[in-house]
C-alpha cells in the first residue's frame, strides 16, 4: 500500500472510531426515548453509520461495509418509524457497534472475519424486535404519512421495482464504488435538459422505459438528498437503489418486465425483509423483488459452474477462484437479503474456505470443489423451490457447514454452529472483548495550528532578531529580545501541550454503556450522571484513566449499589444513581465516582482483615473507620464472599491504586454505610511538562514536583534544637504545632545512617504524599522550572524512589524525586500520627508567601496582582463605564474612579465585551483607580514564587506558573506610571528628597531584588544591592558612610536579616541606621523576633506604597504628604 | 552443565576492554560508540546501573559492563566508552574500559566457553574467540542486559 492510501485509510479509521464512539451513545439515548423518535437523533446515527459504510466501501472493506449496511437497514427502519428499538434490538445494534470497532481496530483482517452471526441478528430485529405496528405508536402508514406526507402523491418506485440495466455498464459502476440512484420524474418534466443534468451528475446507466420518467443513474455523491437538490428535485423523487436491487439484464427485457409487472405492485409493508418476502406468497407467481433475486443468483450460479470448470482441469487458477469467491460473496448476499438464515450461513462457511484458499495462495483440491459444488446444487436447489412459489423445504444443512468448517479450521466454529442463537452475543462478553485502541494520531483544530504556526514564525523571527543584536553588541536590546524569546516559548509549549488535552468526556461517555450492560446483568436499576464531560486532561492520562475507572465503576455496580428489592426494603428509592464527575481543583482535575448504594462497612473489613492475618491485631483494632476502608486498596483484599464475573476476586483495588499512582494520581475512599462509597481520584493535568522545583545535593541536582510541594522551610540555625526533634532513630520537624516525619534527601539514598552536616541552616521541602505530609532536607534550592518528563526503562523504575527523569538546560540528566515512593520506602507515613490533622495555614507559614489574587482580562490568560495592593473589589454593568475621550471612568464612593484596562498599557489580549466585569481598586501615588478585569479566578497563596523569572513588559513585571498556567504578575505601579506618568512625577516631586539618600537593599531572591530596587530608584533614591546578610555587613564596612538605610528580606542564606539587624546593631557606627524587614513572613511571633533583633519597620513583600513609605517615615522625608 | 552448541559462523566483533577482561560483542548489536560520559549517578538502582546519560534528549540508562561481570567498579577515565545496543526495541549504554579493536571473527575459531572462565561473569559469555595472541570472550548480551 502507498503512503497515500495508508493516509486514507488512517483517516477512515480514525474517523470511524469517532463515530462509533458516538453512535453508542446515541443508540442508548434512542432506546431511551422509545417510541418518541428524536429525528436528529436517528439521523446522526444513520449518518454515522452510513459514512463507515461509504468509506469502508471506498476502501474495499466487505465486511465493514456489509455490517454498515446490516446496521444502516435497521435504523432506516427506526427512521421512517417502521420499527421501535427496544433493548433487545439495542443490543444487537451495539454489539454490532463493537465488532464493527473490533475489525477497524484490525482492518488488515478485518475480512476474514465472520460476521454472518451479527447479520443475522440484524435481519432478524424487525421480527424479534417489536414492530411499530404492535408498539403504541402509530401504524407503520400512518406514522409515514405522518413523517413525510409529501410522499403521499407521488406513486412510489420502491426498492423492489426491478429495474434493469445493462449489465457492462451496471459491473462499471460496481467497480467505480459508485453509488446507484433511481432518479424519477414526472412525464411531463422529461426533456432534454433532464437528460443533460443527469449526466452532468453521473452517468446516466438507463433510462428504464422508453420515454417514461423513470432513470438509473450512478454518481459518487453518496447523499439523496444532496443528488435531488443537484437535480431541483424532491427527495423522495431520488432513491438509493443497492446494486442487487438492479437488474443486469439488456434494457429490452427490462422493458418488458415492466410491461408485466404492475409498477407499484408491492405493499408499504414489503421491504420489512423477509417477512414481506412471506407474504407475497399469496400473490400469483415470485414476487417481483424475488424474481429479481432469482436471476441473480441462478446468473452467479453459472459464473460459479465456470469457475469450477476451470479449477477441475488447474487447481491453482487465481482467477477463477476470485470469480467463484466473488460469485459466492454475492449470492450470499442477496440470501441473507431474503432472509435464507440457513443458506447465508452455508455460503458464508464456504466463503470463508475460498477466502482462506485465496489468502494462503492454495489451490482448490478437488475434495474442497466437490464440497463446494454441493453447495452450489443446494442453492439452486432452494432456489428453485422458491421459483415453484414454493417455501423452501427444510434441509439440515448441518453436516455440509461442517465440512465446510473442516476446509477452514481456523476459523471460528462455534458462531456457524450457534447461528441464531449466538446472533445476540451477551452485551458482557462484547465489552470485555473491546480491545483498547491505541490512538497514534490525534485530531486538532485548526485553529490551534494555526496559533501554533504564527508561534512558530514568531520563534523564527526572534531568533533572527537574537541574532541580529547580539552580532551588534547591542546589550540592552539582548536582554529584551531575549525576554521575547521566553515570552514566545512559553506560549508555543503550552500551546503545544494544549493539543494534547482532550475532554474527559471521551472517557465518560463509554460508561453509559457499561453501567447500561452490567446493571442489565445485575438485574440492578442505575442511573448514570455525568458531570464535567468537558474538564480537559492530558491524552495519555485519559487513555490510561479508562481501565482504573472502569474498575472502579464495576466495583460501585457489583458491591455498592443494591438490587431494587434490596433498596426498596431499606427504604430508598429503587433506581440507584452513580455519579461521574470530573472538576477543577487548584490545577489539578479531581475525578469523582459516587454511588448512593450499600456503602462499605468498616467492621466488615476489621473483620476480614484480622481472619486474613496479614496485620497485627493490635494495629487493626486501633485503626480509625477511615484508615480500615482505606485498606481495600491493599493488595489481595476483597469482602465480598462470592466471586463475581464483574469485578473478580478483590485483586483489583491495589491495581486501581497503582495505575492512578503512576499517573501522578491520589486516591481517596470516603464510605458511609447505607448511604453509598465516593472515592475520590486527583490528576495532574499533564505529564509531560510539569512545574518542578530543582534542589541540590553536593554537585547533584533533582526534581521535585510542584504538585508534591505544600511549602518551603527554612530552619535557621538558632531554631533547629527547637524545630528539629528527634524521635527514636527519626527526625521530626515541628511546624506550626504539628510534627513532620523529617528525611533528609541523602538519608533517602542509602539505608545506613548518614553523618549530617549539623551546623547551618536547614532548607527543608513539606512534601505532600496523597494525604499525607513530610519534610525533606536538601543542601540547597534551586530555581523552579517546566521540566520535560522521561520516563525511566525497566532498569530503574523498579528503584521506586524516582518518578522520572529530565534534561536540564545544560545537557546534565536530573532525577524527578518520587514523593509517594520515597514516603513508601523510608516508610515515612508509619510516623504520620504525630502529625496528623496539618492545615493549610497560608497566613503564618515560614515560607515565601505571596497572597494573590487571580484574575482574566483574556480568558486566555491568568493574570495575578497582589492582594495586598487591593484595596476592593467591585462588580459592575458595563453601562456603568463613563469615558471622556480616551480615559474611562465611573462614579464610586461619591467621586469618581478613573479606570484602566491592562490591555492599554500590557502588551495582553483585551478583555472581551461582556455586561459584567470586576474592577479592583487600589491606589498608586495617592491616586485611587481601577482595574477592569472580566473575570476573578481564585485567591492563591503562592508558596514557591522565589524565582518569579521571565519576562519583563510594560505593565507586567514577570511571569510565574500558578496552578500550571502561566500566570502574568501585573505591575499595578508600572501600569499607572505609563498610563498617567505626571501623577508619578508630581507624586515624586513631592517627596523627592533634598539629597540624594542611599538604600541598601539586601534580598536573594532575583525576583524580589530587581523589584526592590526598582521601586527604590523611582522614589528617587539611590540602590545598593547585595544578595544575602554577608555581602551587606562587608558593604556597610566598606561604604557604611554613604548609606541611610538597609531594606533587608528576612529569609536568606547564612546570614538572615535577623542576624543582619542584630549585628548591625551592636556595631556602634551603624546603631543609628532604619532597617525596614521586607518579608512575606508575617504573624505576630515573627514581628516581635523581628523587633527583638532590631528591626524598625516589619513589612510585606511588593507592597509598594507602603515599602515606600515606611522609606520616608523612617528618614523623615515624606511627613509633607501623610 | 549442558555446553551450549554455538555455531560456527563467521561476524565482526568489537572488541574491548573491561576491567582485565577482553570482551567482543557482535557488530550487528551495536548502535554506536559514544564518549559522553557524563552520567548521571542513580541512587538506589541496582548496583550495575552506572547511571543515566543524555543521549541527544534521549534519557538513556547505562550499565557498569565490570559491575555485571562481577568486577570492582572503576572511576570514570578519557579511555571509556559507552557502547549503546538495543534491548526490547530500547537502547541501553554499556560502559567499557577502552575500545581496542573491530575485527572478523570467523566462525571456525570460535568455540563455547570453557565452564571456568572469568568466574562469576561466566554465565554472560555465549562464545570464546581465539586470536592469535589472545582470547575474546564474546558477550551474551541478552544475558548481560537481564535485569
Amino acid at each position: 500500500m502507498t503512503d497515500y492510501d495508508d493516509n486514507i485509510l488512517q483517516a477512515f479509521i480514525e474517523e470511524s472510531q469517532e463515530h462509533l464512539d458516538g453512535i453508542e451513545n446515541d443508540l442508548l439515548r434512542i432506546e431511551a426515548a422509545g417510541a418518541e423518535i428524536d429525528d436528529d437523533l436517528v439521523n446522526e446515527v444513520f449518518r454515522a453509520v452510513h459514512s463507515i459504510k461509504g468509506g469502508s466501501s471506498f476502501l474495499g472493506l466487505e465486511n465493514i461495509t456489509e455490517l454498515a449496511h446490516g446496521m444502516e437497514s435497521v435504523l432506516n427502519m427506526v427512521r421512517n418509524r417502521q420499527l421501535v428499538l427496544d433493548g433487545t434490538g439495542t443490543s444487537v445494534l451495539l454489539a454490532s457497534a463493537d465488532v464493527l470497532a473490533g475489525m477497524l481496530a484490525d482492518t488488515g483482517s478485518s475480512d476474514e472475519r465472520d460476521i454472518a452471526a451479527e447479520l443475522e441478528a440484524l435481519q432478524a430485529i424487525p421480527d424479534g424486535g417489536s414492530p411499530a405496528a404492535q408498539s403504541p405508536t402509530p401504524s407503520p402508514v400512518a406514522a409515514k404519512s405522518v413523517a413525510t406526507p409529501t410522499i403521499e402523491p407521488t406513486p412510489e418506485p420502491t426498492a423492489s421495482l426491478p429495474v434493469s440495466v445493462d449489465e457492462a455498464a451496471l459491473d462499471e459502476a460496481l467497480e467505480m464504488l459508485d453509488y446507484l440512484y433511481l432518479v424519477e420524474y414526472g412525464a411531463d418534466e422529461v426533456d432534454e435538459g433532464v437528460l443533460a443534468g443527469l449526466e452532468e451528475l453521473g452517468t446516466v446507466l438507463s433510462q428504464v422505459a422508453q420515454g417514461a420518467s423513470l432513470f438509473v443513474l450512478f454518481a459518487t455523491v453518496a447523499d439523496v438528498d444532496v443528488v435531488a437538490s443537484l437535480l431541483e428535485l424532491e427527495e423522495a423523487q431520488v432513491r438509493l437503489l443497492e446494486p442487487d436491487q438492479v437488474w443486469a439484464a439488456s434494457p429490452v427485457e427490462a422493458v418488458d418486465t415492466l410491461a408485466q409487472t404492475p409498477v407499484l405492485p408491492v405493499a408499504n409493508g414489503d421491504d420489512l425483509g423477509p417477512e414481506g418476502m412471506l407474504a407475497m406468497d399469496a400473490a400469483v407467481g415470485p414476487a417481483p423483488e424475488v424474481m429479481r433475486f432469482l436471476n441473480l443468483t441462478y446468473d452467479l450460479l453459472n459464473k460459479m459452474d465456470q469457475a469450477f470448470e476451470v479449477l477441475l482441469r488447474k487447481p491453482g487458477d487465481v482467477d477463477a477462484l476470485a470469480n467463484l469467491f466473488d460469485a459466492v460473496h454475492r449470492i450470499k448476499i442477496a440470501v441473507g437479503e431474503q432472509g435464507l438464515t440457513d443458506l447465508d450461513r452455508l455460503l458464508g462457511a464456504g466463503e470463508d474456505v475460498l477466502n482462506r484458499l485465496r489468502a494462503g495462495g492454495f489451490g482448490v483440491e478437488a475434495a474442497t470443489a466437490e464440497i463446494l459444488l454441493d453447495m452450489a446444487s443446494l442453492t439452486g436447489e432452494v432456489c428453485a423451490e422458491l421459483e415453484s412459489d414454493s417455501l423452501p423445504e427444510e434441509r439440515d444443512i448441518t453436516a455440509l457447514v461442517d465440512q465446510l468448517l473442516e476446509l477452514a479450521p481456523e476459523s471460528e466454529p462455534e458462531q456457524h454452529r450457534n447461528g441464531q442463537a449466538d446472533a445476540m452475543p451477551p452485551a458482557k462478553k462484547t465489552t470485555v472483548v473491546k480491545s483498547p485502541i491505541v490512538e497514534t494520531s490525534l485530531r486538532v483544530h485548526v485553529r490551534l495550528l494555526d496559533r501554533l504556526m504564527n508561534l512558530a514564525g514568531e520563534l523564527v523571527l526572534t531568533r533572527n532578531q537574537l541574532k541580529q543584536v547580539v552580532a551588534l553588541g547591542d546589550g540592552a536590546a539582548v536582554e529584551r529580545t531575549t525576554q521575547r524569546l521566553d515570552q514566545v516559548t512559553t506560549e508555543l509549549q503550552e500551546t503545544v501541550v494544549s493539543t494534547r488535552m482532550q475532554p474527559v468526556g471521551s472517557v465518560f461517555g463509554k460508561f453509559r454503556r457499561i453501567v447500561r450492560d452490567i446493571a442489565r446483568d445485575l438485574n440492578k436499576d442505575v442511573e448514570l450522571v455525568l458531570e464535567g464531560e468537558e474538564v480537559e486532561l492530558d491524552k495519555t492520562i485519559i487513555e490510561a484513566l479508562s481501565d482504573p475507572l472502569t474498575h472502579l465503576v464495576r466495583n460501585a455496580l457489583d458491591h455498592g449499589i443494591e438490587t431494587p428489592s434490596v433498596r426498596y426494603e431499606q427504604g430508598k428509592q429503587p433506581t440507584a444513581t452513580l455519579l461521574l464527575r470530573a472538576l477543577h481543583e487548584a490545577g489539578q482535575v479531581i475525578i469523582e465516582i459516587t454511588d448512593n448504594g450499600a456503602g462499605i462497612d468498616p467492621e466488615n473489613i476489621r473483620t476480614k482483615a484480622l481472619s486474613m492475618g496479614n496485620y497485627d491485631t493490635s494495629q487493626i483494632n486501633s485503626m480509625g473507620d477511615r484508615d480500615l476502608v482505606r485498606l481495600i486498596f491493599h493488595p489481595g483484599f476483597s469482602t465480598v464472599e462470592e466471586v463475581t464475573d464483574i469485578s473478580g476476586r478483590g485483586v483489583g483495588m491495589d491495581v486501581v491504586l497503582t495505575n492512578l499512582t503512576k499517573l501522578g494520581g491520589i486516591v481517596d475512599i470516603d464510605s458511609e454505610v447505607g448511604r453509598g462509597t465516593t472515592v475520590r481520584v486527583k490528576l495532574p493535568l499533564t505529564l509531560a511538562i510539569i512545574p518542578a522545583l530543582l534542589v541540590g545535593m553536593g554537585s547533584e541536582r533533582f526534581a521535585v514536583p510542584q504538585v508534591n510541594l505544600a511549602e518551603l522551610v527554612r530552619v535557621p540555625m538558632w531554631r533547629r534544637e527547637e524545630l528539629v526533634q528527634e524521635l527514636g532513630n527519626a527526625q521530626v520537624l515541628r511546624l506550626r504545632g504539628n510534627l513532620l516525619p523529617l528525611i533528609s534527601l541523602r538519608q533517602v539514598f542509602s539505608d545506613e545512617i548518614v553523618d549530617e552536616d549539623h551546623s547551618g541552616a536547614l532548607n527543608v521541602l513539606v512534601l505532600k504524599a496523597g494525604d499525607f505530609r513530610y519534610g525533606m532536607i536538601v543542601d540547597e534550592l534551586l530555581d523552579s522550572e517546566e521540566i520535560v518528563v522521561k520516563p525511566l526503562d525497566d532498569f530503574l523504575s523498579a528503584c521506586k524512589i524516582y518518578a522520572g527523569a529530565t534534561i536540564l538546560g545544560d545537557g546534565q540528566v536530573a532525577m524527578i524525586l518520587d514523593v509517594i515512593g520515597i514516603s513508601d520506602i523510608k516508610d515515612l507515613e508509619a510516623m504520620e500520627g504525630a502529625s496528623a490533622g496539618i492545615e493549610e495555614d497560608i497566613d503564618d507559614l515560614d515560607s515565601d508567601v505571596q497572597e494573590l489574587l487571580l484574575v482574566y482580562n483574556h480568558p486566555d490568560e491568568q493574570l495575578a496582582v497582589p492582594v495586598s495592593l487591593v484595596s476592593r473589589i467591585e462588580r459592575i454593568h458595563c453601562d456603568q463605564i463613563q469615558r471622556t475621550g480616551t480615559r474611562a471612568s465611573m462614579q464610586y464612593l461619591g467621586g469618581h474612579l478613573v479606570l484602566f484596562s491592562l490591555e492599554d498599557a500590557a502588551a495582553v489580549s483585551p478583555r472581551p465585551e461582556t455586561d459584567y466585569l470586576y474592577v479592583l481598586v487600589f491606589t498608586v501615588a495617592d491616586h485611587e483607580v481601577g482595574l477592569l478585569v472580566s473575570e476573578l479566578v481564585d485567591i492563591t497563596s503562592q508558596a514557591v514564587d522565589v524565582s518569579v523569572e521571565g519576562f519583563v513588559q510594560a505593565g507586567i513585571m514577570g511571569s510565574t506558573t500558578i496552578s500550571g498556567r502561566t500566570t502574568l504578575m501585573v505591575d499595578l505601579y508600572d501600569l499607572v506610571r505609563r498610563l498617567e506618568p505626571t501623577w508619578i512625577e508630581e507624586h515624586n516631586a513631592r517627596y523627592k528628597a533634598e539629597s540624594e539618600r542611599t538604600i541598601l537593599i539586601v534580598e536573594d531572591t532575583a525576583f524580589f531584588r530587581n523589584q526592590l530596587e526598582r521601586f527604590v530608584v523611582e522614589a528617587g533614591y539611590r540602590a545598593l544591592v547585595v544578595e544575602d546578610g554577608a555581602k551587606a555587613l562587608a558593604e556597610l564596612e566598606r561604604r557604611g558612610d554613604e548609606i541611610d538605610l538597609i531594606l533587608t528580606d528576612i529569609e536568606m542564606p547564612e546570614i538572615d536579616g535577623l542576624e543582619l539587624a542584630r549585628r548591625v546593631r551592636v556595631e556602634p557606627r551603624f546603631a543609628h541606621l532604619p532597617i525596614i524587614a521586607v518579608t512575606s513572613l508575617g504573624g505576630e511571633e515573627n514581628e516581635r523576633r523581628g523587633r527583638d533583633a532590631g528591626v524598625d519597620e516589619y513589612l510585606i513583600k511588593i507592597n509598594r506604597e507602603q515599602i515606600l513609605q515606611a522609606i520616608r517615615r523612617r528618614l523623615g522625608t515624606g511627613s509633607l504628604a501623610l | 552443565m549442558t555446553v551450549p552448541i554455538i555455531e560456527a559462523e563467521d561476524r565482526d566483533l568489537v572488541l574491548f576492554r573491561s576491567g582485565d577482561l577482553l570482551c567482543g560483542i557482535d557488530v550487528a548489536r551495536v548502535r554506536e560508540i559514544n564518549r559522553n560520559l557524563d552520567i548521571t549517578v542513580v541512587h538506589r538502582a541496582p548496583d550495575y546501573v552506572r547511571g543515566v546519560l543524555n543521549l541527544r534528549g534521549q534519557l538513556l540508562t547505562v550499565i557498569d559492563l565490570r559491575r555485571k561481570l562481577g568486577m570492582e567498579s572503576a572511576s570514570i577515565d578519557l579511555n571509556m566508552r559507552v557502547v549503546v545496543v538495543r534491548r526490547d526495541g530500547v537502547e541501553v549504554g554499556l560502559l567499557i574500559d577502552q575500545i581496542v579493536d573491530i575485527i572478523a571473527a570467523d566462525g571456525l575459531n570460535t568455540e563455547p566457553p570453557p565452564a571456568n572462565v572469568a568466574g562469576v561473569g561466566g554465565i554472560f559469555f555465549s562464545a570464546v574467540y581465539k586470536m592469535e595472541t589472545a582470547l575474546v570472550a564474546v558477550l551474551d548480551l541478552d544475558r548481560v542486559l537481564e535485569k
